[in-house]
């Protein structure tokens, strides 16, 4: 060994002791304060909390992945299990063994708490959330600062209370005073117009129908995977199948095939039925019995989501051509010279009386009597 | 008769029926070029996947899907010919030929013939329901 490369050797050396000695001091230092605190910051009595379990599982996950990687690197086999006998569904069931196959097993169960707490994390996010705010803001923020503060404005139900018992304490005062002549006083309630309930219709009508935009977040869980629909549409009501004839027959489709033969319809329900898988197959659309679909009526979409999905292009581009015959805006004008039909002319006539001169068109022309006005006329004259 | 395209046969929730002597399944069929596939030669293929008599499969209620190519139904494969006797409904086994259709006169006939026989009495009933539907 050449000096210089062996004063570089200890020096590393001595960094590295240094560094050892340090790190160890830190960890005796933590270790000394969960002394202090005491066996009751440890105490498991009620069960681990939720945040603290996170640690301690991802923790021996952690050390679990070191010894796999490290035994196999040995040459240890991977499937050697020493498992213990009860089933995994048993409360005592013993410790698992040292082997590999145990460790994977560990890991396995590990990763699977891991997944769960998250989820049950995701549900409680909004009250953490709010509990570290609060802690946070106790630190920053002074008592005058009620408005930032997320805990100010809780209900306080015992305001409630006091108000009930003191407008009972009035209302008993005043009709001692007043009512010992003995003659029933109604009480005194403001005068409210009363506004009968129709029918069920009605309640449906008056409840704000759920935006469609928003229609889907119903039925959206957030711990199935998202779905992607196959014929490239949106989100449109009917193709969420939630329309309550989708749905029918969803359950009895499913239905036939749990009881193990077909339904008994009769003909009208058995062509009905196949109309509607056919335009449930091509994307939707269907309205249910007491539905109205989107420009409300059943037939009106055509097949599938087509107008579902591009009702509003559809309506723009037929705007425009439908407006005049010719194209010109004068139509109107050319319609009026033209003489009318015989039904207009026929109304005209009998407004005028029948014998009268008729203009209509440029040449005035002595109205042709039908064979029933000249019976009439003979009739008439007979007697 | 030759396929002009393969048919492809999935069973499915598939149950042994102790009770019933008999293995029941959903059967799904797969005919991408074909209109429909004929129950005989479904109950053959089928008795040639599960190794069976094609007279003790039994084929019924398929419904082909709307754009066609794929049908659903129902199958089910009988142990033995006497279970399949005593448990299935009459109509299924004349559809297998393992019973002949009982020819009756119609409802309406029957009844008729019953409410004029009510007139008469003992062994006259039999000659007078007779004598009045020809004397009609």
């Amino acid at each position: 060994m050449s000096s210089p490369d062996a004063a570089v050797d200890t020096q590393q050396v001595c960094k590295l002791l240094d560094d050892m000695k340090s790190s160890m001091v830190s960890a005796r230092e933590t270790i000394q304060s969960l002394k202090e605190k005491g066996p009751s910051y440890l105490e498991t009595k009620d069960g681990i909390s939720l945040l603290s379990l996170k640690h301690q599982v991802l923790l021996s996950y952690l050390q679990s992945l070191l010894l796999v990687s490290t035994r196999r690197a040995i040459g240890h086999s991977l499937s050697s299990r020493d498992r213990p006998i009860e089933p995994f569904s048993n409360p005592e069931r013993s410790a698992r063994g040292t082997d590999l196959g145990d460790m994977v097993d560990h890991m396995i169960e590990g990763r699977v708490v891991l997944e769960k707490v998250k989820v049950l994390e995701g549900r409680m996010r909004y009250q953490i959330e709010k509990l570290v705010k609060a802690s946070q803001q106790k630190e920053k923020s002074d008592a005058s600062d009620v408005i930032n503060d997320p805990l100010a404005f809780r209900p306080n139900p015992h305001n409630l209370l006091d108000a009930n018992d003191d407008e009972e304490a009035e209302e008993g005062l005043t009709r001692d005073s007043t009512n010992t002549d003995g003659i029933y006083h109604p009480p005194r309630v403001a005068p409210m117009p009363y506004v009968p309930q129709t029918s069920a219709k009605t309640k449906r009508q008056q409840r704000a129908p759920i935006p469609t935009s928003l229609a889907s977040v119903l039925h959206a869980d957030g711990s199935m995977p998202h779905v992607e629909s196959t014929s490239g549409l949106g989100n449109t009501p009917s193709l969420n199948h939630t329309s309550s004839r989708a749905k029918y027959l969803k359950h009895l489709s499913e239905f036939e095939e749990d009881q193990f033969g077909r339904v008994m319809m009769s003909k009208k329900d058995a062509r009905r039925r196949v109309r509607d898988e056919e335009a449930l197959a091509l994307g939707g659309g269907l309205s249910g019995l007491g539905e109205e679909g989107k420009g409300g009526g059943r037939r009106r979409g055509g097949a599938g989501g087509w107008e579902d999905e591009f009702g509003d292009v559809l309506r723009d581009v037929g705007r425009g051509s439908s407006h005049s015959l010719g194209g010109d805006g004068y139509e109107e004008l050319r319609q009026r010279g033209k003489r009318g039909g015989v039904l207009e002319r026929s109304r005209e006539n009998k407004k005028r009386g029948s014998d009268s001169l008729v203009i209509d068109g440029e040449v005035p022309q002595k109205r042709k009597k039908s064979r029933f006005e000249t019976e009439r006329k003979g009739i008439k004259s007979k007697r | 008769m030759a396929d002009s395209a393969p048919v492809t046969l999935r069973t499915r929730k598939f149950i042994t029926n102790r009770l019933l002597a008999r293995r029941q399944f959903v059967l799904d069929v797969l005919h991408p070029s074909r209109p429909n596939v004929s129950k005989e030669e479904l109950s053959e293929k089928l008795a040639a996947m599960y190794k069976t008599d094609k007279k003790r499969v039994v084929t019924f209620g398929f419904r082909t899907a709307f754009g066609g190519g794929r049908s659903t139904g129902f199958a089910l494969i009988y142990d033995d010919e006497e279970s399949q006797k005593k448990f299935e409904p009459k109509y299924r086994l004349v559809r297998s030929g393992l019973a002949t259709k009982v020819e009756k006169p119609s409802r309406k006939l029957r009844k008729e013939r019953k409410n004029r026989s009510k007139k008469f009495r003992g062994t006259q009933k039999i000659k007078g329901a007779d004598a009045a539907k020809k004397g009609k």
